[in-house]
């Protein structure tokens, strides 16, 4: 067993090279972003900054890609000399950053936060049981919890401020496991450059911030705040998601993808196509209630991502229990007729446009 | 009684509390009135206040420094611990262990999710809850501005002078093995660090002014590149000249009374410093052991000293004087090679060792050797003994190529 004072230093030593790499290199993004991150001169910021650019630009996931062209995500780059400074000091390092990144979203100024294991080793190492450990205990020194196949939550606050006094309000946060592996395997929507990360991102305080945002932009929208966020996720986030997920297509090596609609018990009938037509565009063909894919994309760390036996997608068992209807089940009666209120458009209100650039 | 005391009295027993029982009160203060539990461990409570809910609003205060400062929780001989970062312990009853480091994680925002699908609505928080989870965001500046430098702040890049990646063709395996592994992990997370080295008057002045890295790297490494555990009672030390090239890297003993720093540093070492920054030794990727050749020494420009091995034996470094270092082998007292230390002033004080004079200076390794015994009367003629003796059945005795410049740049006049 490694020594607990310093097991990610000897969790990391243990790793062995993937050899599967040796003919399969990394895609030229991640190789551009990786020239910064291994650069032994370049500072934690810009390492940080660099890892921004590549999830602006290739993040599957687009409100993590949104987020990231705003700079409003917080980072915590964890380097060798950290894994050399021994775990307490990892521990630390981490909760004084989850801290800042507590700080900027009570503002709104941030909701998104990324725990980055930085090494050219980890990145290079075979996807196995040595480095499932090392990302279990990652894990651990983040959120005191180390199974894997589980749903690990962190939480955000956001302060709202009212006409002469403030409310907060908080959201649970999952973690998300991303890494280097990903990249050209089965699971390539959770690539990453640098090695191993952990990504929360909370959608529901990012559309509160922007709704508070439009409401003091425009006072008379308070009326119907208690709707706005609601109305923002059917409008807004629901597309999003789905479009994060993306339709099925021959030979993608992506994990989960989006089902044409009506397979699923869920996928009743309003709204009707013209209606879905006008808010999922290209999407509508699909549920917005369900998609499938080949693993839980609210676990944390699943385990599959490490089974050096999963080498090809046709191996791997489907799975159709992931669901959007989250984002649009507690009022599925307004959802249903989509009629409920005007749609809270984010680029008329200035907030935010598709490419991430603000009006 | 103030308000949020009675609040707080609702779960304490009216008798004496044990120690044991306060958890229970304040897990139970928790689950009953949340907004009481984080006004407790914010606020506290009034001198006036009954005994038990003083204990419990001191616990509640130590709770809320953990859960900020970040903590353990561990088994000790009486039961468990708490145990924060900054050194601080409360403890815990064994029986309760599992219930605290839940309700720790739970009161710090950490959850397990039992329910797909992320969370859109979100909860209402009380401004209490508000700030025990977060520090005031004028305290929280300060800490901002110091992990905004931290994180701009660019590593220390050491790197190793081509000439002295050259000379690793000729050392014993084990010496570019400990660069790659022992020296690169101990610049990753110095036990200590000093700025200057202590090589006496006369000496040249970038390595007067290098570094020394010293470290608990966790394994030592022999001529076949497998690492075994580091030696007990060694620290591995790192010199470098001050702009960062590393000239040598060795084992040394370490001072039993300081833990990660050796032997004799007021005699080895300059001040030491309080070292934050990060730091890369960064080699090249090729870098490979060479074939060891006891009939080759060589010269380090950058550290101004001559490096002799007799064996290959694994071995640490053992100070003579300012002027000689001896390696010995682990373990043991076997001189396996050694170190002359200041060439540039040794050929300055005694030209006769110079043997042949032109682009570059040939130089007797027995000389410089022997000079290192002058001005160290204390010195004990046995080691030269033994490694003079150990080259009796050579040829030719060692010799090194010293290039001018180095020297002029330190303290040699050409002749």
């Amino acid at each position: 067993m490694p020594d607990s004072a310093w097991e990610v230093r000897d969790l990391v030593d243990a790793l062995e090279p993937d050899p599967w790499r040796d003919s399969n290199p990394f895609s030229s993004d991640i190789e551009d972003c990786h020239r910064v991150l291994f650069d032994p001169a370049r500072s934690v910021q810009a390492k940080a900054d660099a890892l921004n650019e590549w999830l602006a630009e290739f993040q599957p996931c687009l409100f993590g890609q949104m987020e990231a062209k705003q700079g409003r995500i917080a980072y915590c780059v964890l380097t060798e000399s950290d894994f050399e400074r021994g775990d307490n000091a990892i521990r630390l390092k981490i909760e004084l950053e989850r801290q800042d990144w507590k700080h900027r979203a009570l503002s709104g100024d941030s909701h998104g936060f990324l725990i980055v294991a930085v090494s050219n080793r980890i990145a290079r190492a075979r996807p196995g049981e040595p480095l499932l450990r090392l990302a279990m205990r990652l894990c651990e020194l983040y959120l005191g919890r180390t199974e894997p196949d589980k749903i690990h939550l962190d939480d955000l606050v956001l302060k709202i401020h009212l006409d002469e006094k403030s409310e907060f309000r908080t959201w649970r946060v999952g973690a998300n496991y991303f890494s280097s592996q990903g990249d050209g395997r089965w699971w390539r929507d959770h690539r990453i450059p640098g090695g191993i990360t952990f990504s929360m991102n909370s959608v529901g305080h990012m559309a509160r911030t922007q709704v508070e945002r439009a409401i003091r932009r425009n006072p008379g929208a308070s009326l119907r705040a208690p709707n706005l966020s609601h109305e923002k996720l059917v409008y807004w986030a629901l597309p999003k998601a789905m479009k994060t997920i993306g339709p099925p297509s021959v030979g993608s090596t992506r994990g989960t993808w989006l089902v044409e609609r009506g397979k699923f018990p869920e996928d009743r009938v309003p709204p009707t196509f013209e209606q879905r037509s006008n808010y999922f565009g290209d999407l509508a063909q699909f549920s917005e209630n369900r998609y499938t894919g080949l693993y839980h994309t609210d676990e944390t760390i699943p385990t599959v991502y490490f089974d050096e036996g999963l080498w090809r997608r046709e191996d791997i068992r489907e799975r159709d229990d992931l669901y959007f209807t989250y984002l649009h089940q507690r009022t599925d009666q307004d959802y249903s007729s989509m009629a409920l209120g005007e749609a809270f458009d984010v680029e008329h209100e200035g907030v935010l446009k598709e490419d991430g650039s603000q009006r | 009684m103030t308000t949020l005391e009675k609040r707080v009295s609702v779960v304490l027993e009216k008798g004496k509390v044990s120690p044991d029982a306060l958890w229970q009160a304040l897990i139970e203060l928790f689950r009953r009135d949340r907004e009481a539990f984080y006004l407790l461990a914010c606020d506290g409570v009034s001198r006036a206040a009954h005994t038990n809910i003083r204990k419990l609003a001191d616990l509640a205060r130590q709770v809320r420094n953990a859960i900020r400062r970040t903590y353990q929780v561990t088994s000790t001989e009486n039961g468990a611990a708490v145990e924060l970062a900054s050194g601080e312990s409360i403890p815990v009853p064994q029986n309760a262990r599992a219930e605290v480091a839940q309700f720790l994680l739970e009161i710090d925002g950490k959850s397990l999710g039992t329910v797909a699908g992320k969370d859109y609505e979100g909860s209402a928080a009380s401004e209490a809850e508000v700030r025990f989870k977060l520090a005031d965001a004028s305290q929280w500046a300060a800490q901002r501005e110091q992990l905004r430098k931290d994180r701009v702040t660019e590593p220390f890049v050491l790197r190793v002078d081509q000439s002295d990646i050259e000379n690793l063709r000729f050392q014993p395996a084990y010496v570019t093995h400990g660069l790659l592994n022992c020296a690169r992990k101990t610049v990753l997370g110095p036990t200590q660090v000093f700025m200057g080295l202590q090589r006496g008057e006369g000496s040249c002045e970038d390595v007067q002014d290098g570094w020394a890295f010293c470290g608990l790297p966790k394994q030592a490494f022999g001529n076949d590149g497998l690492g075994r555990p580091g030696p007990a009672g060694m620290v591995y030390v790192v010199f470098a000249d001050k702009d960062g090239f590393v000239f040598d890297w060795d084992w040394v003993e370490e001072n039993p009374g300081e833990p990660g720093c050796p032997i004799d540093r007021d005699l080895r070492f300059g001040n030491p410093i309080e070292w934050k920054r990060d730091a890369v030794l960064d080699l090249p990727t090729d870098l490979r052991p060479g074939l060891f050749d006891a009939s080759r020494a060589c010269y380090s420009e950058r550290g101004d000293c001559i490096f002799c091995y007799i064996s290959d034996e694994v071995a640490f470094a053992a100070r003579i004087n300012p002027d000689l270092t001896v390696f010995r082998k682990l373990g043991s007292d076997t001189i396996t090679g050694f170190k002359v230390k200041n060439l540039g002033r040794i050929l300055r004080e005694d030209k006769s060792i110079i043997l042949e004079d032109g682009r570059e200076l040939t130089v007797s390794v027995r000389g410089a050797l022997l000079a290192t015994l002058k001005g160290h009367r204390k010195t004990e003629v046995k080691v030269y003994e033994i490694i003079i003796e150990s080259w009796r059945t050579r040829v030719e005795a060692p010799t090194v190529r010293v290039p001018r410049r180095g020297l002029g740049k330190a303290v040699f006049q050409p002749s």
